[in-house]
């Protein structure tokens, strides 16, 4: 199994992931580890609608993850996981996950959090989760489609009050 | 002098414009369309549908879903065909060389449009901010007015990026048309040729189906060795 | 309200009409709420007064953010969920949650049939016309690409309003992102045999032999391989103008 792309993104399923990522990086498993959806059967069959055929897709829990990263259906394949917040891809780090890069794409936490892209709304403790997965060797990047350019979530931070 | 024109065609700007993004969107804004649309109003549809040609595929393959925003080639399209219709008719310049040079120049001026549109939907978070502050205050009655408002920005920003490019591509075609004009009559059937390559190119490039380039290229060669054949 | 509690055919139709204008008020901060709102106002306004207006205004100003085209569906369904919400009834999920389950997925399949499948398509079939020099291209451009576009909006608007949330199956059912695969792949096909004919144009226009024409091939396959190293369309534009002026000049 080759782990293509990990993502931040609280849209989880959407154009950005079906119409630009899956096809740059010809990822043919997406798997979106989210406790909620992975428990509502109605959403995932809203969100499989979407997705074409010959793209695997699987809906699980965070700590579900590494047991779902080391069967045999994954092995042949090139994945593209999906977390909705940086909280999910901390515990997934945190339950033995090794993931090189996470990519920040749609964060939009609103009201009291700081914008610090076009597309990213960072509250404390986001900015405390990922410092913590950078601590432990994830690095941090933020890039919404492969055509912008990749950014170090530092240097968009660096305004940011403390 | 050439006024009707402008302002002709500056209501194909705000109309192709608005149906780029803010209205039903049924592709008045895709330049094969709003190119050809102006070239008929200004009394000059061929060159228009010239225009169209060199420009439809090139951000054809731009998916509204990043955050990168390509120039604004509806605007392009409105403007180099009131450029080409009309500088043709003033220097009796041989059309062709003219709409390539008119779509060369207003590419790079279309990057304006990105600027505008971000205007536009900047004012509109205003207008969001105030209609958020209103309802919850229990006032019902302005959603339709501030959503109504944004058309109003989008058809402005629309018609400032057509002035922009209009304005800058008139200096730039007084200026330089007539030293590259021998240049242009000799390269121009190669560059009314290349445009809708390039765009085919970066069509291809972005549909990813894993076997792209293969269809492409059979389809390609069988299709010239039948025109060959014929 | 009447008897029923079923909206009146005036106030879908209005419904149907708002939803061709989602995105004029598109904005950073929610994106389509405002146009979703205004979409609903007529309905919610019959549906509701006082506060329980007031919340719904301020439940359907929440962010939202779809394909313009599948909100027509949403839109239909979510009109359904408001009425029995009025009516006190329960179903599933309640509109609020709908709406953000749908938006992401539901923008996906637009983009994919749409932006990545009709837009093309309609688009090459126009070219041939234009090529040909026939003024009718935008026609058929606008032509071709309005029916799907319609369909989904409107007629599945409707259906939405009468099916409910059973349409989730009836838009799983037309396979919309297979649809796009087979779209995308005939665009392909056809843009082969635009390419073609382009260069057969020029060969003959130029009096260039015709085994020229073979060229064009490795230079598309050379400019392929530009954009997907992240080359931009401006970029190739204006670097091949060059190219070309130098070699004529030359």
């Amino acid at each position: 199994m080759s782990l293509v792309l990990a993502r931040i993104d609280d849209r989880l399923i959407h154009g950005q992931i079906l119409e630009v990522w899956v096809p740059f990086l010809n990822a043919d498993c997406i798997v979106v580890a989210n406790d909620e959806v992975a428990g509502a059967l109605f959403r995932q069959a809203i969100m499989r609608a979407a997705i074409p055929r010959g793209t695997l897709v699987f809906f699980e829990k965070v700590a579900g993850l590494k047991k779902l990263f080391s069967s045999r259906e994954l092995l042949q394949r090139r994945v593209l996981v999906l977390f909705s917040r940086s909280a999910d891809a901390l515990e997934a780090v945190r339950r033995g996950l090794s993931i090189p890069e996470v990519n920040l794409g749609n964060l939009h936490g609103e009201g009291a959090t700081d914008r610090v892209s076009c597309t990213v709304w960072l509250y404390p403790e986001d900015v405390a989760n990922l410092d913590t997965l950078e601590q432990v060797g994830v690095k941090v990047v933020s890039q919404c489609v492969p055509s912008d350019k990749k950014e170090n979530w530092r240097e968009m931070i660096r305004h940011l009050p403390g | 002098m050439f006024l009707f024109e402008l302002i002709a065609a500056a209501l194909i700007s705000i109309i192709a414009g608005i149906d780029r993004t803010a209205g039903p969107q049924i592709m008045l804004s895709r330049p094969l369309v709003a190119a050809p649309l102006t070239g008929l109003v200004l009394g000059n549809g061929m060159i228009g549908l010239e225009v169209g040609v060199l420009l439809e595929l090139i951000w054809l393959a731009w998916v509204p879903a990043g955050a990168s925003i390509p120039p604004d080639d509806t605007q392009i399209a409105v403007g180099a065909t009131f450029l080409s219709v009309v500088f043709t008719e003033y220097w009796k310049a041989d059309p062709t060389a003219m709409a390539v040079f008119a779509v060369l120049i207003s590419c790079p001026l279309g990057r304006i449009g990105v600027f505008f549109d971000r205007l536009a939907r900047g004012y509109n978070d205003r207008g969001n901010s105030r209609l958020l502050r209103s309802v919850k205050n229990g006032v019902l009655e302005e959603v339709e007015g501030v959503h109504l408002l944004g058309l109003l920005y989008f058809g402005l920003s629309s018609v400032l990026s057509f002035l922009v490019i209009v304005l800058a591509g008139t200096v730039i075609l007084l200026n330089f048309y007539p030293l590259v004009e021998k240049l242009l009559l000799m390269g121009s059937n190669f560059l009314k040729t290349a445009f809708p390559l390039i765009g085919a190119a970066t069509i291809i490039g972005t549909i990813r189906l894993g076997h792209t380039v293969t269809l492409f290229l059979v389809s390609f060669m069988s299709t010239l060795l039948l025109l060959w054949y014929f | 309200m009447n008897d029923t509690g079923r909206l009146p055919a005036s106030i879908l139709f209005r419904t149907m009409c708002r939803c061709l204008l989602l995105q004029a008020s598109w904005n950073f901060g929610r994106l389509q709420n405002i146009g979703f709102l205004f979409a609903m106002a007529p309905a919610l306004r019959w549906l509701y007064q006082d506060d329980d207006l007031e919340m719904a205004f301020a439940r359907h100003l929440e962010k939202f953010n779809t394909h313009p085209y599948m909100a027509g569906p949403i839109l239909g369904v979510s009109l359904e969920l408001e009425e029995k919400r009025r009516a006190g009834e329960e179903d599933l999920v309640d509109v609020e949650n709908f709406k953000t389950m749908t938006m992401a997925p539901y923008g996906a399949m637009g983009d994919a049939f749409f932006w990545g499948g009709m837009r093309p398509l309609a688009a090459v079939i126009a070219l041939f016309f234009a090529l040909y020099g026939s003024l009718l291209a935008p026609l058929v451009f606008v032509l071709v690409f309005n029916v799907p576009h319609f369909w989904c909006r409107l007629v599945w608007f409707w259906k939405g309003y009468r099916q409910g949330l059973g349409m989730v199956r009836t838009i799983q059912g037309w396979g919309f992102p297979d649809l796009a695969i087979r779209i995308k792949e005939t665009t392909v096909i056809l843009l082969g045999g635009m390419c073609a004919y382009l260069v057969f144009l020029l060969t003959g226009e130029e009096g260039m032999p015709m085994v020229y024409g073979l060229l064009a091939a490795p230079l598309i396959c050379a400019g392929v391989f530009m954009v997907r190293k992240g080359c931009s369309s401006l970029a190739l534009l204006i670097s091949v103008a060059l190219m070309v002026f130098l070699s004529v000049g030359l």
